[in-house]
């Protein structure tokens, strides 16, 4: 279901089973670090999960308050990642606590892990899988590093759905724009 | 950051820190199942985890095909849930398999549990739910017991980010649909 004339229509909501371990196996394409997750009609993503070094929660949800004010102060601060969605959790199973990492974008895997690395690097703000057991604590010069930790931890998806499926962020947010200029020009013709 | 004029800024992308719990204690709206999780940058969405009754994998995996089938005959089958984005995951941990259900939707989480049952019992698509430990036997009858269920297992995110902070859906189609008419009505004019 990965053909690119399915891939165009977007009039369509569109559901896509992933076999088990993430790839169609006769449609492998090879990336830089390995495998490349295939695009669903849920576009690139993926859902990382790590144990958090213990003691180590409240850490973590202060960097949550962090990144709010730096977004705020710098909207475009992420714009390298060309991202839909992220969401941040932290878990309970068995009384240790995981972390995981959901994502939503239009860039392969291995490029947004190191368009990360490289943000991170620039707005000098530490990452907060730092906070997480096994993370390579040399990963600002080391990004193959950060890549691999983050490959070991992403858990595929079986299954995504889309509503407007393969649609860019960039074509979203074009169509949103326009949308509102013809409404303003609408409205200066009353 | 949950006034509505932050939230009809569509225009910047936009992250939210949220506290402990999943809610704003000072701003707790009560819904009919309990307290309403916050809309977000990211739009409503939840996070289920649950533990997969041992032996049962092979039924999430063929329940994946058969909702790509569905969704292929009938795009508009899960039209009243007014997704984003759905993903569906199966995890390890320490040799025992997890679901994970994430979803990106823009209606309140109570009301799209409601809205599930009642697709479930409309269409004969059973729930992938129920090869999860815990889940209730009675829930076609019993839509209460579902919502429970869900709630129980939901994990909230600590950190939210949007692209397009807040917009729905339904405006993203309709934007879609009318660049791509503006599109073609200048294709007309050449």
């Amino acid at each position: 279901m990965t053909d690119s004339s399915k891939q165009n229509d977007w009039t369509k909501p569109a559901a896509m089973a992933i076999p088990k371990g993430g790839f169609f196996k006769d449609k492998v394409e090879q990336g830089r670090y390995g495998p490349i997750f295939p695009k669903s009609p849920a576009c690139y993503g993926f859902t990382i999960i790590a144990k958090i070094k213990p003691g180590r929660e409240e850490t973590i949800r202060a960097y949550g308050k962090k990144i709010e004010d730096t977004i705020a102060g710098l909207p475009e601060a992420l714009e390298v990642l060309q991202l839909h969605y992220l969401r941040w959790v932290l878990f309970d199973i068995n009384k240790e606590t995981y972390f995981m990492y959901q994502g939503i974008f239009d860039t392969d895997f291995d490029k947004y892990t190191e368009d990360a690395v490289a943000l991170f690097s620039k707005y000098g703000i530490n990452t907060i899988f730092e906070n997480l057991e096994g993370f390579p604590e040399d990963w600002k010069t080391s990004p193959a590093a950060f890549v691999k930790f983050v490959r070991e931890h992403q858990c595929p998806s079986f299954l995504e759905y889309g509503e407007y499926p393969y649609v860019s962020a960039k074509e979203i947010k074009k169509a949103l724009k326009l949308k509102a200029a013809f409404s303003e020009a609408l409205d200066q013709m009353q | 950051m949950t006034d509505s004029s932050k939230q009809t800024d569509w225009t910047k992308p936009a992250a939210m820190a949220i506290p402990k719990g999943g809610f704003f204690k000072d701003k707790v709206e009560q819904g009919r199942y309990g307290p309403i999780f916050p809309k977000s940058p990211a739009c409503y969405g939840f996070t289920l985890i649950a533990k997969v009754i041992p032996g049962r994998e092979e039924n999430l995996y063929e329940y994946a095909r058969n909702l790509e089938k569905a969704v292929a005959k009938q795009p508009d089958v899960l039209a009243v849930l007014k997704l984003h984005y759905l993903r569906w995951q199966i995890f390890q941990i320490k040799g025992e398999s997890y679901f994970q259900y994430q979803g990106i939707f823009d209606t309140d989480f109570d009301k799209y549990t409601e809205d599930a049952v009642t697709i479930f019992s409309a269409t004969g698509i059973s729930t992938s739910f129920e090869n999860l430990e815990g889940f209730p036997k009675d829930w076609k009858t019993n839509p209460s017991s579902f919502v429970k269920f869900v709630r129980d297992h939901h994990c909230p995110s600590f950190l939210e980010y949007g692209e397009y902070p807040y917009v729905s859906a339904r405006e993203i189609k309709k934007a879609l649909k009318l660049k791509a008419a503006f599109s073609e009505a200048l294709d007309q004019m050449q």
